[in-house]
């Protein structure tokens, strides 16, 4: 074998190694970015949970405020079309180092007409609770009639 | 020719007569659906009444509207004692778990680390929650329902005092039935 033929190799072997590690996320970053994954807020991770609302549903302006010793949040959405959504959404609570602090949050529903806005507010549950995760999706209900949602 | 259509005719309504007196008896045809394990933030309903999600969906709101609120607030480190009265059912399912709606909303107000919770028992406090849960109801043709439930949450003081009032709401809606 000559001595190009081995740098050949030597180069495949590398871009293929290259390539597989590339492609594996870093396992210390909180999230992996993504369209449908907000996170330019520092205190808030905004998540729309489900890609048929991209660019149609947009989560927009989390503000805070300390009310006595408890966090209080809002975050908007935004109905950027001229259909009628039934959505839910639920608030998720963390602590300043990013440890969940509230898990009996339910989902919540709730209707935009065309071209609404709508604010929703949670308080933290614990003086800890200063970092939210909000989440809006299409209704996972067994039961109700999903052909309307299917329609649009 | 024509005999063995007849029989073959009578075998197939045999078949089916007997089909149908089995579908009577049991009451059901086919096989049971399967069972799945939902999210534990699901709020599926299989009627037009409360589930264990809409308590704790309840417990959430309420007590969110109430560690929000400027009473709750100007506690700042006091831990105030606090008493959380029975649920009042005044809905016209008397099959709703009051004792569960109240456990939810005791575990949310006790979790936030803000009060002492005592006993009903307990003679020395400084607040007592009362709460209240109500609804209407409007049955339409072809099993349409309307429901609507309300939670209140009342705060008073030893002597008294109203110092909070909040509530949530929850509509549900039961569809017409469908042939198909």
């Amino acid at each position: 074998m000559n001595f190009f033929k081995l740098l050949a190799m030597v180069c495949a072997i590398g871009f293929v190694m290259m390539n597989g590690c590339s492609s594996m996320p870093d396992s210390n970053q909180r999230t992996v970015p993504q369209s449908m994954i907000d996170t330019s807020n520092p205190r808030a991770k905004l998540i729309v949970g489900s890609k048929k609302l991209v660019n149609k549903i947009v989560l927009l302006d989390p503000r805070f405020r300390v009310l006595g010793q408890m966090t209080q949040a809002e975050v908007t959405v935004q109905n950027l079309t001229d259909d009628r959504y039934t959505l839910e959404y639920k608030y998720d609570w963390e602590d300043s180092q990013g440890f969940s602090v509230d898990s009996r949050s339910m989902w919540h529903r709730f209707t935009l007409t065309a071209r609404q806005t709508q604010r929703f507010q949670s308080t933290g549950k614990t003086p800890e609770a200063v970092n939210i995760i909000f989440t809006i999706r299409l209704p996972d209900d067994a039961f109700i009639e999903m052909y309307k949602q299917e329609e649009k | 020719m024509q005999k063995m259509y007849l029989a073959t005719l009578k075998k197939v309504c045999a078949i089916g007569l007997l089909c149908m007196v089995y579908g009577c008896a049991s009451g059901t045809f086919g096989q049971q659906g399967d069972v799945a394990i939902l999210d534990s933030g699901n709020r599926a309903h299989l009627q037009a009444d409360l589930t264990g999600g809409d308590y704790l969906a309840f417990a959430e709101k309420v007590t969110d509207k109430m560690l929000k609120s400027p009473v709750v607030g100007s506690w700042g480190a006091k831990k105030p004692k606090l008493i959380v009265g029975r649920l009042k059912n005044n809905t016209d399912n008397e099959g709703i778990r009051v004792q569960d709606i109240h456990d939810r909303i005791q575990e949310t107000i006790f979790g936030s680390g803000l009060v002492r919770i005592v006993d009903e028992s307990a003679t020395s406090f400084d607040y007592i929650i009362k709460t209240e849960i109500t609804n209407t109801r409007q049955l339409g043709n072809d099993g349409q329902e309307l429901a609507y439930f309300t939670l209140q949450l009342k705060m008073f003081t030893l002597s008294g005092e109203l110092m909070g009032q909040w509530s949530d709401d929850l509509p549900l809606g039961k569809a017409k039935k469908r042939l198909f």
